[in-house]
């Protein structure tokens, strides 16, 4: 029998089969996308200058996470190098600009580019063996070595002090980006691309893929997923849109500094993803809020709110590994079903 | 019992407080400053002292009533930020003073990482900033820079009565340099190395070392038997501490330092393994001193802050005189909201405050600093004069 | 003579390296989790001899109390924390980053940014043979092969030591033959964690202490976890003294102001290249 006869009936069902929760759920992530429309005009339409900074640096952050969320999320990789690719991009864009003389716009696909020669060159021979710690930890040493070498090559880089970036990207689509509010929409851009990676990877094949060798890579192989063609795929990818969040950064703050790519800004960001969950197209972005923007406005000392993070991180380790926004769509899961 | 006659007499004290409230309030306008620093992290050693100077000289103008200008009398407020430390929050500080427009100045940041970063920011605005990170004196002078000022020697400045005066004291001949990895150390090699010389100095050899370096014997063993009998390093306390204790433990290596920034410090920790030891007090000497002024300052800083002064306490005259000369400036312009006049006005003033602050009309500082000494296990200073 | 010197301190700043690095192991090799948080323990053992010698006590008891209580709280964490992560390992990495957050972000806030020194039962420097010789660098170096070779001796000798090492063979087999696998787990804590805190005690005699201290040496540690071998104890020491050595020599004789990335080259490279280390028996599957 073929498999298209049994699915027939299944497919042939009428529609009144679906329930009204049904039809709730699917609306949830249009929902979540009006929702992140108004977020993401607040600042563009009533801002004070603040309220438009802050709103960048959320931007980026969530932009950074949303990223890190590829590998991280959807393949299941440590990848401790992320932080490493943002300051990259930052430095190179920046040395490209300033040096070499590009234009901006010339410059973040260079970077990129760079990025993801640099990540499949240490992917490939670390993601060939089955578990985390090779990636975990050759990723690791790679972030410190980069950090090394922004901190003791000052003739590129200026050295362990940093490096001052006075140049504002040019127009692009005749939007002007040089003003407060243009770098605003800059972030917010950079956000919304690597959102929109996201859902497509979510919906391809190549996503279900690498939810595939998450769960259990031998099988995975055996189910003939390429396992490590997509884990390196995923690695490279994630590393590219960090460099090009990166290259955002460097107009934005004015500076960079060599601590961008320290392993601790990794961290924090391996902690706010699991804290809004890690997998979940909205995960990043919610746990990018909670640990960025509410303290910020409300001015916690940073040291306690690390602290804070710390914990939450181990807590949602042992009890949580899905993250608010995963315990969310399970209870909606289970919502749709009916149960309780 | 009847309450109305009482009701009514409290009705009419509230309106009377009331009314004195505002009548005080059109008499006694403020004056905000604003002020960022590193109140937490590493770099809080030098930041909270300087802002702890800066809140004690708006006391003090408070107290003896005040600013007055064209007649109205303003009292000062400060709003403070905390950079703690990193760059970023070094401007998002600087951002929230500066979406007040009622902030005029800004004071603040002694380090170089926030500092640039806050620099950058408050550049974009019309703001005035009073500032102390050494790569400030690179933005003076330039487009963006019209309106900040350095209220600390540069390099050359300082170096040119460092310099000779720390050769006599320690009767070097042959020195080697050892700074930290940055392009901060360049600079200073590229003043101090022909000054050295030019008084007399060999200087042989030059060498960096990872910021963060805590093994200093693999560099410090490029300095043994090279017949030196001096070595000029810095930037900090923490790194000059360390390099002067495991200098000593190893033996072998140049018993006199000439430490460029700082404090005295790490050398009376050591003192009997060192023979000679310079060093550079950008504000004034607080602990040795027979100035009276400082003297009277220092009891003053003890009572305000109710503590007792640090190695770090010098640090806070970084700003205070400059308080005083900003308040000066507002009443002499006859304006509180007049940024460039302002400015100029106090870049043009010479200044007798506990220390003698003058500017060039790029905003760079040329006052009188002094220089420590430990010689023969004794502490002291000598005032050097601005050039 | 300088090369002696040099090569001496080499040795010495590898031993240190090889303390941390054995705790790392062992973890690892019994328990498959890496463990980033054991840095902290380094920094926390660096603190408790500081605070146990301002306090009059002297060096040698801050020695021994560095190790207990870094053995405890290794003990702590163990319960707390990773029990309940053995059957995920990237659980447990995940939760010793957490764990980093709190413990770091603690003692900077408790202890302050401002570097603390403690003064070494032997300061200063010796001459013997024609070399000046710094005297704590020398006992730091017999301090460290002396707990190098008890940890060796432990692990050959006893029984906890046999189980521990059946234990990183095969950990089913272990169980099998009786070995009371939670029981071991927490003495494989234990032990690595009082290694550490030694090591940090050492680590204090000689440099400043600072909260963020531990990043150092940690890296260092899964340097020579990887080098070594996985889960290989004496692998760990040997790569120990090749990299202090290695690092002694090229700050000396090439850039003083790349120090800490030999090091990590090497890691890369051998991660590369040479994945199972120079005596490791834990390859990993390739897929």
């Amino acid at each position: 029998m073929s498999v298209d006869a049994r699915a027939a009936p299944v497919l042939t069902m009428s529609p009144e089969r679906v329930t009204m929760r049904e039809r709730i759920v699917a609306g949830v992530p249009w929902a979540g996308w009006i929702v992140l429309a108004i977020l993401l005009a607040i600042p563009a339409l009533g801002g004070g200058r603040y309220l438009v900074y802050l709103g960048t640096l959320i931007a980026l952050q969530a932009a950074l996470a949303t990223s890190l969320n590829i590998v991280m999320g959807y393949a299941g990789q440590f990848a401790m190098s992320h932080s490493a690719f943002y300051g990259i991009g930052a430095y190179a864009s920046a040395i490209l600009v300033t040096s070499v003389g590009l234009p901006f716009w010339g410059a973040v696909p260079i970077a990129m580019a760079c990025a993801g020669v640099l990540a499949a060159v240490i992917g490939y021979p670390a993601l060939r063996y089955t578990g985390g710690v090779h990636l975990a930890l050759i990723t690791f040493a790679f972030g410190e070595l980069a950090r090394l070498v922004a901190a003791n090559w000052d003739m590129l880089t200026g050295g362990p002090m940093g490096m001052r970036v006075m140049y504002t990207p040019g127009s692009l689509f005749g939007l002007e980006l040089g003003s407060a509010k243009g770098l605003y929409a800059l972030a917010a851009g950079m956000l919304l691309v690597c959102l929109l990676v996201t859902e497509v990877i979510q919906r391809s094949r190549f996503g279900r893929g690498l939810v595939a060798v998450r769960e259990d890579e031998t099988l995975a192989a055996f189910l003939g997923v390429n396992v490590v063609g997509y884990k390196v795929a995923a690695y490279v990818i994630s590393s590219m849109l960090a460099a090009m969040v990166g290259c955002a950064y460097a107009p934005i703050m004015n500076f960079i500094s060599p601590d961008l790519l320290s392993a601790h800004e990794t961290i924090s960001l391996i902690g706010v993803l699991i804290l809004g969950g890690i997998g979940t197209i909205a995960g990043p972005i919610i746990g990018t809020l909670l640990f960025f923007g509410i303290p910020e406005m409300l001015r916690v000392a940073r040291l306690y709110r690390l602290v804070v993070l710390g914990v939450v991180i181990v807590l949602v380790a042992l009890f949580m590994p899905k993250g608010i926004a995963g315990v969310l769509r399970d209870r909606v899961e289970r919502w749709k079903r009916g149960l309780r | 019992m009847d309450l109305r006659p009482n009701l009514s007499a409290a009705r009419v004290a509230a309106v009377a407080l009331g009314g004195l409230m505002l009548a005080t309030s059109c008499l006694a306008q403020t004056i905000k400053l604003g002020m960022v620093n590193s109140l937490t992290g590493p770099h809080a050693s030098f930041d909270l002292p300087a802002s702890e100077g800066v809140l004690m000289a708006v006391d003090e103008i408070n107290k003896r009533g005040g600013v007055t200008v064209k007649g109205k009398k303003y009292t000062l407020t400060v709003d403070s930020e905390d950079a703690q430390s990193k760059p970023e929050f070094a401007v998002s500080g600087a951002q929230r003073l500066l979406r007040d427009d009622d902030i005029k100045v800004i004071f603040g940041i002694m380090t170089r990482g926030p500092g640039m970063a806050a620099a950058t920011a408050i550049g974009k605005s019309d703001v005035l900033y009073i500032g102390a990170f050494t790569l400030l004196d690179t933005l003076l002078g330039k487009p963006g820079g019209e309106l900040m000022i350095r209220t600390l020697n540069n390099d050359a400045t300082v170096a040119k009565s460092f310099v000779p005066t720390s050769v006599t004291e320690l009767g070097v001949k042959k020195v080697g340099i050892m700074l930290p990895n940055e392009d901060v150390s360049r600079s200073i090699v590229a003043v101090y190395k022909p000054l050295l010389e030019a008084n007399g100095v060999q200087v042989p050899i030059v060498e960096y070392f990872q910021p963060d370096t805590q093994d200093f014997a693999p560099v410090l063993r490029k300095f043994q038997n090279q017949g030196l009998d001096g070595m000029l390093t810095g930037t900090n306390d923490a790194l000059v501490e360390a390099i002067l204790r495991q200098a000593t433990e190893l033996g072998g290596l140049p018993r006199k330092f000439m430490y460029r920034g700082g404090s005295g410090a790490p050398a009376i920790k050591y003192s009997k393994a060192v023979d000679g030891f310079t060093w550079q007090i950008l504000t004034r000497d607080i602990d040795n001193t027979s100035d009276p002024k400082v003297k009277a300052w220092v009891e003053r800083y003890k009572a305000f802050t109710k503590k007792d002064v640090s190695p770090n306490s010098y640090w806070a005259l970084t700003f205070y005189d400059s308080v005083f000369m900003v308040a000066k400036a507002m009443e002499e312009v006859g304006s509180i909201t007049d940024v460039k006049a302002i400015g100029a006005k106090v870049k043009s003033t010479k200044y007798e405050g506990v220390r003698t602050m003058r500017f060039d009309k790029d905003g760079h500082a040329q006052s009188d600093i002094d220089l420590g000494i430990l010689k023969n296990g004794k502490v002291s200073s000598v005032r050097a004069a601005a050039s | 003579m300088d090369l002696i010197q040099t090569l001496l301190d080499g040795l010495m700043v590898g031993g240190l390296y090889a303390t941390v690095a054995i705790g790392v192991t062992l973890v690892f090799g019994i328990m498959g989790i890496l463990n980033f948080a054991h840095g902290q323990m380094v920094m926390l053992g660096a603190y408790t001899a500081f605070f146990v010698v301002s306090a009059g006590l002297g060096f040698w008891p801050a020695l021994l109390i560095g190790m207990v209580a870094m053995g405890a709280l290794g003990l702590v964490l163990e319960r707390v924390v990773f029990r309940h992560t053995l059957g995920d390992h990237m659980q447990g990495l995940t939760a010793s980053l957490g764990v980093i957050m709190v413990v770091e972000n603690l003692a900077a806030a408790a202890f302050t940014h401002d570097p603390r020194t403690f003064e070494p039962p032997l300061p200063g420097s010796f001459q013997i043979v024609g070399l000046t010789l710094s005297s704590q660098r020398m006992l730091v170096l017999v301090l460290v092969v002396v707990l190098v070779v008890a940890c060796h001796l432990f692990l050959q000798k006893t029984r906890i030591g046999k189980a521990i090492r059946a234990m990183g063979q095969n950990r089913t087999g272990a169980a099998l033959v009786g070995i009371q696998t939670t029981q071991v787990t927490a003495v494989v804590f234990v032990l690595g964690s009082a290694m550490a805190g030694a090591a940090g005690v050492l680590y204090g005699s000689l440099f400043a202490i600072t909260p963020y201290m531990a990043a150092a040496p940690l890296m260092k540690g899964f340097i020579l976890t990887v080098l070594g071998g996985l889960g290989s104890v004496p692998g760990a020491v040997l790569a120990g003294f090749l990299l202090g050595v290695a690092e002694s020599l090229g700050s000396r004789y090439l850039s003083a102001s790349f120090r800490d990335g030999y090091g990590f080259m090497l890691l890369i490279i051998a991660l590369l290249y040479f994945r199972r280390g120079l005596f490791g028996h834990r390859g990993k599957v390739r897929v």
